[in-house]
């Protein structure tokens, strides 16, 4: 990702692409229309959105909402391989600091498996299937490594492989894990930062950064983590300054935290007077999360339709598909577990 | 009842005896099954609370869960659950109530810290901490109601034990051994005016 490249761009036909893709995801009617109907025929509906094949791959040994969810995973590494195949030089390594992330999320469940000592078979039946081809590598660290360290070993060559290597002593999985995340950060604000200049991508990858700390500093009141942790896991980078996000990890309560963010300029505080308010109700951190998230997908929207020729339209088309993902697992998910419409709905983003 | 007893005096005194001993000894079992429907009753209206919380707690763990395996995916809840290298354990011990052993147990690792459960903090979901700290609360509930549940149980059948004892006592040996006793002397009296009658005639003759 570091490595940005500077050869010839296809923004045009690219944004051209992605656009069409998009156009031709599930729309809100139509999910809402899913949301009407019951666990056992939502299955079949989405199979008829696009999601047969991968669907009928898992059929043989899963069920439920977990054939489901394995299907919809899978079809999202293909639609994300065939977006990057038509991505080349520049806008590639820019659309890649996005991509990338999902690989770093499955080097933390191999490194998670190797840590807890899951079986080979669990990780293959219910984690990193290998019916998707795209697991294959995952699987083989998986299968012959025996200790982290070897896990390391094998990933080197990756930028996760050479984040870990970096590190130094006896490392738990939660400070490699933190070290990756801290990486993918670094690494994505360097690349961008360095290539011809895409303020709109740094700026919204630095609100991303800002939401995740806000986020975190709100989960680490919850688990009373002490002041020197909280202050170790602020991501650096987002436009909230590092001295407030300083204050801010010093703040005991929601309110707190929100006062000392208030201090920074770039701290958008809307909505958050209501989702403290229904957060201290309900007793979850879900109302701050859905605003975060709102606010990242309305801003990623606009400048989508600002910069059509750039690698918005593209990165945006792998939001909406992340999206759509999540929004059919939800209702899968929420259907078979009996959640009700209002919840599902709620949770649900376009 | 078949009265195979010899009706003499030593007879009478030892059955006296034994009635005697019998009736403390009831006497001692009735305060055991008093007692231990007491202990019965406070353990009982303590396991219905418990119960109550264990039922809303497993409710709000379940509902965490959900929302945890619907918003962040079935695949991240469970790659987040195998990271943990400290799993949940329990160990049972005896302890003793007014003689009655019931299983004590204890668990070790039942709520996590977040350290314990070993996932990185940056990365995190908040949904996935919430499931993680409700199935924790759910497990110590859930260990809490089964060494009530299983205390309550030997309770009940000591109770059970202790109640047929009792009743035994109160109505088959204590009632038959007065009959014994009745029936002893009886026949001892019975006894004395037939040699009071006996020697009346050798005095006539």
């Amino acid at each position: 990702m570091s490595n940005v490249s500077y050869g010839r761009s296809n923004v045009y036909n690219a944004s051209a692409r992605a656009k069409a893709r998009k156009a031709s995801l599930i729309d809100s009617t139509r999910m809402r229309q899913l949301l009407q109907q019951g666990p056992d025929s939502i299955g079949a509906s989405i199979g008829e959105l696009g999601y047969r094949t991968e669907m009928d791959m898992y059929a043989s040994r899963m069920s439920g909402a977990d054939a489901v969810e394995a299907a919809l995973f899978h079809n999202m590494d293909n639609d994300i391989h065939q977006v990057m195949s038509f991505c080349h030089g520049h806008l590639r390594s820019l659309v890649a600091i996005y991509v990338e992330r999902f690989d770093y999320e499955k080097a933390k469940t191999v490194l998670r498996a190797i840590n807890g000592g899951a079986s080979d078979e669990m990780i293959e039946d219910q984690i990193l299937p290998p019916e998707n081809t795209r697991n294959s590598p995952w699987l083989a660290i998986v299968r012959s490594t025996e200790g982290l360290q070897e896990a390391v070993d094998a990933m080197s060559g990756t930028p996760w492989g050479r984040t870990l290597s970096k590190l130094e002593g006896d490392l738990t999985l939660e400070e490699m894990e933190n070290a990756l995340d801290m990486q993918y950060f670094s690494d994505a604000i360097k690349a961008v930062k360095s290539g011809k200049g895409e303020p709109r991508l740094l700026r919204y990858l630095r609100m991303e950064i800002d939401h995740r700390n806000i986020i975190n500093q709100l989960r680490a009141i919850r688990l009373e983590t002490s002041q020197e942790k909280r202050s170790s896991i602020v991501i650096p980078g987002g436009r909230i300054d590092n001295s407030v996000m300083k204050q801010a990890c010093l703040a005991t309560n929601d309110s707190d935290l929100l006062e000392a963010l208030g201090r920074s300029s770039s701290f958008d505080a809307t909505g958050f007077e209501e989702a403290m308010s229904k957060s201290s109700s309900q007793g979850t951190l879900d109302p701050y999360a859905e605003l975060l998230s709102h606010q990242r997908h309305s801003l990623l929207k606009k400048f989508s339709h600002l910069s059509p020729i750039s690698p918005f339209p593209v990165i945006h088309y792998i939001e909406c598909k992340a999206l759509e993902i999540r929004n059919l697992r939800l209702l899968v998910r929420g259907k078979a577990a009996g959640l009700p419409d209002d919840v599902i709905e709620a949770h649900m983003d376009y | 009842m078949a009265l195979d007893i010899k009706p003499t005096r030593s007879e009478l005194i030892n059955l006296k005896r034994r009635i005697k001993q019998t009736s403390s000894g009831y006497n001692l079992l009735k305060m055991k099954r008093d007692g231990l429907f007491h202990e019965f009753r406070t353990l009982l209206s303590e396991m219905i609370s418990a119960r109550e919380e264990l039922v809303g707690t497993y409710r709000d763990a379940l509902q965490a869960i959900s929302l945890a395996s619907s918003i962040e995916g079935g695949l991240s809840v469970k790659s987040a659950a195998i990271a943990a290298s400290k799993r949940p354990e329990v160990s049972v011990s005896k302890r003793n109530i007014m003689g009655v052993v019931v299983p004590k147990v204890d668990g070790q690792n039942l709520k996590l810290s977040t350290e314990d459960r070993g996932l990185g903090l940056i990365g995190g979901s908040p949904y996935i901490d919430e499931a993680a700290d409700s199935y924790s609360l759910l497990i110590e509930k859930v260990v809490k109601a089964a060494e009530m549940e299983a205390t309550l149980k030997r309770l009940l059948e000591e109770i059970e034990a202790t109640k047929r004892r009792v009743n035994a006592l109160e109505f088959k040996v204590i009632p038959e051994m007065k009959e014994a006793q009745t029936f002893i002397q009886l026949r001892l009296e019975e006894m004395e005016r037939e040699e009071t009658f006996r020697l009346k005639r050798f005095k006539n003759k």
